[in-house]
């Protein structure tokens, strides 16, 4: 047993953290939201000559074939800033999905730019009721006599989709009753793409995907045909320790901007931390990131070791998903009118912890599987 | 960082659960539930003590093993998981030996660590801590310990006594300096105590569950030889406090009803097809799902502050972070159980058509304790708060 990350890992924390601090303030996080684009081009581009954007990818392609576990602290990092950024959808869905289930051909038209960070990729999950279909998809692909293909149907709340040069998504190819969706690419400009923006509560920029006839080459296809879903579970479940980790990021900063501002609020003369109804809400929250923190890694160090760990992501992130959220809704309540403002930060992660709780399947959802893999 | 246990800790875990397998189905004790420290029996910290397993965390000077708290903690995680009477030596071992170890006289030592950890006869402890007025707020005890020549005076209460009916020697504080201008944390002394002394009066105090554990002790005028004294005169509070993270990082707070969690889930999966469907059992699943999930929180605390204490860290948040824990999931279990099994969870052990092997309705009115023992709920989030996060007293 050991609970704590080596000197290189820690090592590793202290840049990623450094870096952010510095580049990252809250102050920039409103600014980029106000942006067209939805990112900073150049935070991006310092990211990608850092080599984060390569983490966890093959040397061949320009990665640095790190551990899946440098990844989760990076995410955890990100979170305590809430940097927003194409990183979680180009990076961790749609590289992740390309490094596992591309063939070489598609590896090396998609992974080198991406980790250059020339190239910003996107997933489209999400179907019209908010739920991710890759096991019965409501896009659908029609081929088409000269091999390509016609797709037709909505995605909602896709991350970057504006400045996305691909999208990926499943899609049930028409008259094939057999085989399950399959994985395809699209280009971000194809024509019959329309791409509005969503307004939303949190500072990602998320878009509405509605497919209207457009043409994709079969070449386009990722991975094998019919074998969509099994190309997207492995990667969804990276997914959701990766969204674990950047909520444990963004819980220990809600720990952190609490407590502080507990011992600097006065009230009666006293900080309002020395009274005892404040000081267990923050046990409270103390006790829960601890448990956090350890059903997090356990996943994340599962899946850096190539266990198979079906149980253990879903507790990760049922545990995560309520706790943090209960944490953001207890130091809104520290916090008080204040933090009822737009222009105090402690909002931002409120914000977080409820859209990080619904996406990749809430505690509820989670604790189903948990269910499952009990034999209940 | 990794999770995984090494091969010899997993061989250790095997060997353990083998032993108490074996004790079982012998018949050396049965599956009860009661509070896990009172179960005890000397043939089987015998037997313990043979295997090296009493000690199995104390340097090997003193005859331990030299192993570390984690490996300490995979023992007891086997033996709780079938409520084994591990009560006879478990609170000498745990809190007695480790202080001496730290605190005591050479003839203390010699006198004491040999015996403890080889589970001789006449060497059980109770802890003579709390009092009527002393409670949370333990260094406001007021039972006193006057020196007269080589000797000792005691004077007074202690109250919550558990097993101090049964046990040989008791672990005490009592306050030695009455300067009213020193904070009262440096007033008080540690002292061992032999519980048959003339003088003591022990009289039981029946708890809610209808069970004899706890006890009230009066002391009156009870002389003791200052050879009795553990560590410094005055120091016993300080000495006290850091020894508590042992206490509360133990795995035995989440596992004292263990059996009802094991025999929850035999219940569940052997109610009828029938049964398992609709929202009834939607929601049996979900709430089961939660506290396998809580349960596995409960224990990565358990052992991540053992692992703490074994780096040479003093884990005081921490261990209180996990105390607070797993006690409040202890409640929830018993809790749930009872509600999923139904009317005919509050039928007592013993009684035809009780549902578990275990008696659930006992570990749900026991439960009532689990938060107040070693530190109240409260305080321990005083702890976390004050001394884990900085904020102000």
């Amino acid at each position: 047993m050991d609970f704590a990350l080596n000197n290189e890992q820690e090592m590793l924390r202290r840049s990623f953290a450094e870096f952010l601090t510095k580049e990252c303030p809250f102050d920039q996080v409103r600014e980029i939201k106000k942006d067209e684009a939805g990112y900073s081009k150049d935070i991006w581009k310092k990211m990608a000559r850092l080599g984060w954007l390569g983490l966890i990818f093959e040397e061949q392609y320009g990665g640095s074939e790190g551990s899946f576990l440098d990844l989760f602290v990076l995410f955890e990092e990100i979170g305590k800033v809430l940097l927003p950024s194409p990183l979680f959808t180009s990076i961790v869905l749609a590289g992740l999905l390309i490094q596992e289930s591309g063939t070489d051909e598609i590896k090396n038209k998609y992974l080198p730019p991406m980790i250059d960070g020339k190239k910003i990729l996107t997933v489209a999950l999400l179907n019209e009721k908010g739920m991710i279909d890759g096991d019965n998809p409501s896009i659908i692909a029609k081929k088409v006599p000269e091999g390509d293909f016609i797709i037709n149907g909505t995605r909602l709340l896709v991350p970057y989709a504006n400045i996305a040069d691909e999208i990926l998504f499943c899609a049930k190819i028409e008259g094939d009753n057999e085989g399950g969706p399959s994985l395809f690419s699209v280009n971000g400009r194809a024509q019959g793409l329309d791409i509005q923006p969503m307004d939303t509560i949190t500072e990602e920029k998320k878009y509405a995907v509605v497919f209207t006839n457009v043409s994709v080459p079969a070449a386009n296809i990722i991975g094998k045909i019919g074998r969509g879903d099994t190309h997207l579970h492995p990667v969804l479940q990276k997914a959701i320790v990766l969204k674990c980790g950047e909520m444990m990021g963004g819980f220990r900063q809600v720990v952190d901007m609490t407590v502080e501002y507990a011992k600097e609020r006065h009230q009666f003369g006293r900080p309002i931390g020395s009274f005892q109804a404040i000081q267990h809400y923050c046990a409270d929250m103390a006790i829960d990131l601890e448990g956090a923190l350890l059903i997090a890694y356990q996943a994340a160090t599962l899946i850096s070791d190539g266990v198979s760990c079906a149980k253990e992501v879903a507790m990760a992130k049922a545990w995560c998903s309520d706790v943090y959220k209960k944490a953001t809704q207890v130091s809104q309540q520290i916090h008080a009118g204040i933090g009822f403002t737009e222009e105090y930060n402690i909002q931002l992660f409120f914000k977080h912890a409820k859209e990080s709780e619904l996406m990749f399947g809430h505690s509820i959802f989670h604790r189903s599987k948990v269910a499952n893999e009990i034999g209940l | 960082m990794n999770f995984k246990f090494t091969e010899s800790q997993n061989e250790l875990r095997r060997q353990v659960r083998e032993f108490v397998e074996a004790e079982l189905a012998a018949g050396t004790f049965k599956v009860v539930s009661k509070a896990l420290v009172a179960q005890f029996s000397i043939e089987f910290s015998r037997k313990m003590a043979e295997q090296g397993w009493i000690g199995i965390n104390w340097p090997k000077e003193y005859g331990g093993q030299g192993l570390g708290q984690v490996e300490k903690m995979i023992m007891l995680e086997e033996m709780f998981k079938y409520q084994a009477p591990v009560g006879y030596h478990f609170m000498g071992e745990r809190q007695i030996g480790p202080a001496l170890m730290k605190f005591g006289t050479d003839w203390q030592r010699d006198h004491f660590l040999p015996k403890i950890i080889s589970a001789e006869k006449g060497i059980m402890f109770c802890l003579l801590f709390s009092e009527p007025d002393a409670g949370s707020d333990l260094a406001a005890v007021s039972t006193t310990a006057i020196k007269e020549g080589d000797d000792y005076i005691i004077n007074g209460q202690k109250v919550w006594t558990s097993e101090g009916h049964v046990a040989d020697y008791g672990w005490l504080l009592a306050k030695t300096n009455f300067d009213e201008s020193l904070p009262k944390h440096r007033t008080c002394s540690e002292f061992i105590v032999d519980m048959k002394m003339p003088g003591i009066t022990i009289r039981p105090l029946i708890n809610m569950v209808g069970e004899h554990t706890f006890n009230e002790v009066f002391f009156d005028n009870v002389r003791i030889s200052k050879k009795y004294l553990v560590g410094q005169e005055d120091a016993g509070f300080k000495q006290i406090m850091a020894q508590m993270n042992y206490e509360r990082s133990g795995i035995e707070r989440l596992l004292q009803n263990y059996p009802v969690y094991s025999e929850l889930k035999r219940f569940i999966n052997e109610m009828d097809e029938s049964e398992k469907t609709g929202e009834y059992f939607f929601w049996i699943r979900d709430k089961m799902a939660q506290l396998e999930i809580e349960f596995t929180v409960g224990r990565l605390l358990c052992y991540s502050t053992a692992w703490s204490i074994d780096q040479g860290e003093t884990p005081t948040s921490q261990a209180a972070i996990s105390k607070a824990f797993c006690t409040q999931f202890e409640q929830r279990l018993n809790d749930f159980a009872m509600a999923v099994i139904g009317p005919n969870s509050i039928i007592r052990e013993g009684a035809k058509w009780m549902p578990l092997v275990v008696d659930v309705a006992a570990c749900y009115l026991w439960g009532v304790s689990y938060t107040l023992q070693g530190g109240s709920v409260e305080i321990l989030k005083n702890i976390i708060a004050q001394r884990g996060l900085g904020l102000p007293r």
